[in-house]
């Protein structure tokens, strides 16, 4: 039943996704806009280390544009009606799941995106997997949290301003994590060498999953 | 009676801080050689001054100056003579192969003994195996062991500041994990009494995080940058592990502040600020907890610096820091309960109007 309920919820949010397609369209447009008003100032970094934080700069930022409408865009009655058809852990969960498909898939749109306007020499001996790899941990955690603080930050008057307040200092820590590990598989780093990075990275994940499911409940009831 | 029992706590955090300032202003250094010069020494005999903190040297007192290396006496000082209260003279005679390069000093009195690491080099010496005492020093001993807060290279008197700015973390988490579990008692009974807890432990722990990162930030200027000079920007903020951990914390609970004020009523505030209180917290003990095991910290403790546990906080600083960290966290908690009994008055006094 609470699988059953999950996968409707997901597949719900999806076709609303389709039906309403200026909300996609509108923040692939931001990742690309935002991308290529870098690269004019950039046409091509040399330091890969900057390369790598301009790239998890554009993540978070874009990321928190598309997260933030997860809780938005739901008026009061049809939050109600939703409540009372599932159980709130199933919302959130439904929610998390989502946001999870949503955010990697806008990840490694912008990844493409930013490779093919900044060019970095130094991307030569580059562990593609292991990149890959740090780019869908990192954004899972951001996304996860994101979600979580977005139904925090529906509560308030000033949505978005209150949701980077609150999640940015929750953030920086995953932050931090993922670009350490993302440049070391840029240095050519191997799997055992992001050991501990990978083991740190899907902890928090699941722990963030874990508090949302146990928190959630209670925010919703009035 | 009754009032003793209720009250003791506050008289003892008063006792106790008042002890920890009158020890941490009013015990001196303990004497030391700050400087030698030459400091890098020639093979035959050298004579180089001292210059020490805290000696008070005498004429005709009885010193004996040796250079050790790994718990042995390499060299005795000879013909040691007094310039200064705070400047010695002495000849070392540098054998053809030691030890090692660096070489530290001791300094015996009959008042004091003190041990320099790393004073002096040798540079043009061949280093060998030999770890046997070469020659043995002992004119001088030092009679009673004087109550002084030890002097250590680099800290020096800012190591009187141990006594504030470390209590001051553990009070701040003291604090705001009293704030997390008065939060999980809201969202169990949903009763705003334990609310008010939960709000004002978190305006004392942000005071006691600002007290820290005053004290860490004046410590962190005058002991791990060169930029001495209290009018430049340079100096006051390193990029530094435990320092991120103290920024995160803080802004957490600033926002925390800002969510309960874009709220509108009580019970929407304590809960939806309760939620968050709890969310963050957990998270942010989890990274306080992995983000130090990744990265190496200038803090003692972390990566190849000396730990306070190991070598600094020798004996007479713990007859101090231990007292100072219960005063202060006792001082957090009465801080919290007026801030608690001033609320609910506020609260009591909005109802009858």
């Amino acid at each position: 039943m609470f699988i059953k309920n999950l996968f409707h919820l997901v597949r719900h949010e999806l076709k609303l996704e389709m039906k309403q397609k200026h909300f996609l369209s509108s923040i692939v447009l931001y990742i690309v806009s935002t991308i290529f008003v870098c690269s004019l100032s950039f046409t091509s970094i040399e330091d890969t280390k900057i390369w790598n934080a301009l790239f998890w700069i554009i993540i978070l930022f874009s990321l928190t544009n598309a997260i933030s409408k997860s809780f938005l865009n739901e008026n009061s009655d049809k939050q109600l009606f939703l409540y009372t058809l599932i159980n709130p852990r199933v919302l959130i969960l439904g929610k998390i799941l989502y946001n999870l498909v949503l955010s990697v898939f806008l990840v490694l749109l912008s990844f493409f995106v930013f490779n093919f306007f900044i060019q970095s020499d130094g991307l030569k001996d580059i562990n593609f997997s292991l990149f890959l790899l740090a780019v869908v941990l990192g954004s899972m955690s951001i996304s996860s949290t994101l979600t979580m603080v977005s139904a925090i930050a529906s509560k308030t008057n000033n949505n978005i301003g209150i949701l980077s307040i609150l999640a940015f200092p929750i953030l920086i820590p995953s932050l931090l994590l993922s670009i350490q590990f993302s440049n070391l598989a840029i240095n050519g780093g191997t799997a055992e060498m992001a050991t501990q990075f990978i083991v740190f990275l899907s902890l928090i994940n699941l722990l963030i999953i874990i508090l949302s499911f146990l928190l959630f409940p209670y925010l919703w009831r009035e | 009676m009754k009032a003793i029992k209720k009250h003791w706590w506050k008289a003892l955090a008063v006792l106790l801080l008042v002890y920890t300032l009158l020890f941490s202003f009013l015990v001196p250094l303990s004497p030391t050689i700050k400087s030698a010069s030459p400091s890098s020494l020639e093979i035959g005999d050298n004579r180089i001054v001292l210059t020490g903190y805290n000696t008070n040297f005498q004429e005709g007192e009885t010193i004996d100056a040796s250079i050790e290396f790994g718990k042995k006496t390499l060299i005795c000082g000879k013909n040691i003579k007094v310039l200064s209260p705070n400047m010695i003279s002495a000849e070392f005679n540098i054998p053809e192969a030691l030890p090692s390069k660096i070489l530290h000093v001791r300094l015996k009195t009959n008042r004091f003994s003190s041990f320099s690491p790393e004073l002096v080099k040798a540079y043009s010496i061949k280093v060998n195996n030999d770890t046997s005492n070469l020659c043995i020093a002992n004119n001088a001993m030092a009679t009673s062991t004087p109550l002084d807060i030890p002097n250590r290279l680099q800290l020096n008197e800012t190591i009187r500041n141990l006594m504030f700015h470390v209590p001051m973390w553990f009070t701040m988490m003291l604090i705001f994990t009293i704030s997390f579990v008065y939060s999980m008692k809201y969202l169990r009974t949903f009763d705003l009494k334990y609310d008010i807890i939960a709000r004002e432990a978190v305006n004392i722990g942000l005071l006691f995080a600002f007290l820290g990162l005053i004290t860490g930030m004046i410590w962190a200027k005058f002991t791990w940058s060169e930029h001495t000079d209290l009018f430049t920007t340079k100096g006051w903020w390193v990029n530094d592990v435990k320092l991120n951990g103290a920024a995160i914390t803080t802004l957490i609970y600033i926002a925390y502040l800002i969510l309960r004020n874009s709220l509108n009523s009580d019970q929407q505030k304590a809960k939806v600020s309760a939620v968050y209180n709890i969310f963050a917290f957990v998270l942010m003990i989890v990274f306080i907890m992995i983000l130090p095991r990744l990265q190496d910290s200038l803090h003692p403790g972390n990566g190849g610096n000396p730990a306070f546990g190991k070598y600094d906080l020798d004996s007479t600083l713990r007859m101090v820091f231990y007292p100072a960290v219960l005063g202060w966290m006792l001082l957090g908690v009465w801080m919290l309960s007026l801030k608690k009994r001033f609320a609910n008055l506020e609260n009591t006094l909005i109802d009858e109007l």
